[in-house]
């Protein structure tokens, strides 16, 4: 799971930013890179992309700082806009399909390109079974609904607390609550089969 | 006892595991706003123009400046096209009424009725010169104009004596200086004649004229004189 970076510095780099000192920002990109480009590939199943938004996130940051309140939960701000992107991103590529070169396509369940091509990045498992099991993941993962997917990316991996995924995702704790539940059953229906697999005695 | 494990946790947990390490951003990052500060600086420029040109008080001003230039220009270019036309004319005249003139400038033979005649018209409407007048001036110029043709011709001869003198000199390396001398002083004579006859003609031609008109006929001579570089008025 992904550290969740300290929100003081995050405050102390934003008033930093706002007063004119623009290496605040490389700190925030530092601290916040990581976080958000694994939601943003989690979400997109595609590094080229993820980095694309991810570097929009902070171009907007560094755009829009002064709109801030200097109490602004960062986290949220930021997560907020990528989310944004993601969906509004997501969108258009169902409308303008292209084959990835670094990710399984989860709409038909084949094998990504990249698995054909050597590379450094050790494979998500050793064996068949968890490789497969991790497609069908990725595959499921992207089927959720946005606001689904995006409750359930925040919840499991960025550990942000229903108040936060609410800011972000514009609902009620409760409604985080429902969208979580609801997700989590998807993923269970979806996946029995590698679930029953995966139980350990 | 710890609570089982979610198998689904678990494999939501291992699918994380196989995020990719991102690439460093901040040389994007900066590149992106660099040239988002490029656009907008653009932008402004043109959003500094709209907002100037989406107030009518400027944009009438504007385009009143626009067709006062343009007239201006208008006006600009046919007042020189009409002062070129007058040089001309006024050149014309001269070779007419000054005998020294004419065999420097390739011109019209002077004194033809037509080219007389269309002078006189030119004379006529920019002097704005009365029937009258026109008759009286136009006698005058009649009355002068065998004396100043034959003093052209003279001038013609002359020159073409001093050009034998210049050819002698160049083939025989010297010349008859007391021919020479005899030249020089008919020259000068012709020239005093020549002189005379139009400042002759020209006094009585200013003799018919208003005190208004003759100041006008006056500046019309004097810069085509300094054009042609005659000075012998």
């Amino acid at each position: 799971m992904t550290p969740y970076p300290d929100n003081d510095n995050d405050n102390t780099d934003l008033h930093a930013l706002q007063h004119g000192d623009d290496t605040a920002l490389n700190r925030l990109m530092v601290r916040w890179q990581k976080p958000l480009f694994a939601f943003a590939w989690r979400y997109l199943h595609n590094s080229a992309d993820a980095h694309d938004l991810v570097a929009e996130v902070f171009v907007r940051l560094y755009q829009q700082n002064h709109r801030l309140a200097p109490d602004t939960r960062l986290a949220a701000w930021l997560f907020t806009i990528l989310s944004n992107l993601c969906h509004n991103h997501h969108r258009w590529r169902r409308r303008h399909p292209s084959i990835s070169l670094d990710a399984t396509d989860p709409r038909d369940g084949s094998e990504a390109m990249a698995t054909n091509v050597p590379h450094d990045s050790p494979a998500p498992d050793s064996t068949l079974e968890h490789a497969e099991a991790l497609t069908a993941m990725a595959t499921a993962i992207d089927r959720l609904p946005h606001d689904l997917k995006t409750t359930l990316l925040l919840h499991h991996y960025e550990q942000l607390g229903y108040r936060e995924i609410g800011q972000i995702t514009g609902c009620t704790e409760r409604g985080v609550e429902t969208r979580l539940y609801r997700a989590r059953q998807y993923l269970r229906a979806e996946l029995s089969p590698f679930l029953r697999e995966t139980v350990q005695p | 006892m710890p609570p089982p494990t979610d198998p689904l946790d678990s494999l939501l947990d291992r699918w994380g595991k196989s995020t990719p390490t991102p690439d460093r951003l901040e040389p994007e990052v900066w590149r992106r706003i660099a040239a988002a500060d490029d656009i907008e600086a653009e932008s402004s420029f043109c959003a500094h123009i709209k907002a100037l040109f989406a107030r009518p008080s400027f944009s009438i001003t504007f385009a009143a400046a626009c067709v006062l230039l343009g007239l201006f220009l208008v006006e600009l270019h046919t007042s020189r096209l009409q002062s070129q036309h007058n040089l001309q004319l006024v050149q014309s005249y001269l070779r007419l009424v000054d005998p020294l003139l004419s065999p420097k400038l390739k011109a019209p033979v002077p004194g033809t009725s037509d080219n007389l005649d269309a002078l006189l018209a030119w004379m006529k409407n920019d002097l704005q010169l009365n029937d009258q007048q026109l008759a009286r001036i136009k006698d005058v110029h009649e009355q002068l104009s065998p004396r100043l043709l034959a003093l052209g011709s003279q001038v013609a001869q002359m020159q073409h004596a001093f050009t034998e003198f210049e050819k002698e000199r160049q083939s025989e390396g010297q010349v008859d200086f007391i021919e020479f001398a005899r030249y020089v002083e008919q020259r000068r004579k012709l020239d005093r004649e020549c002189n005379e006859s139009t400042r002759k003609l020209i006094a009585e031609a200013s003799d018919v004229m208003s005190p208004k008109q003759r100041q006008q006929y006056l500046q019309l001579l004097d810069p085509a004189l300094k054009t042609t570089g005659s000075g012998s008025l």
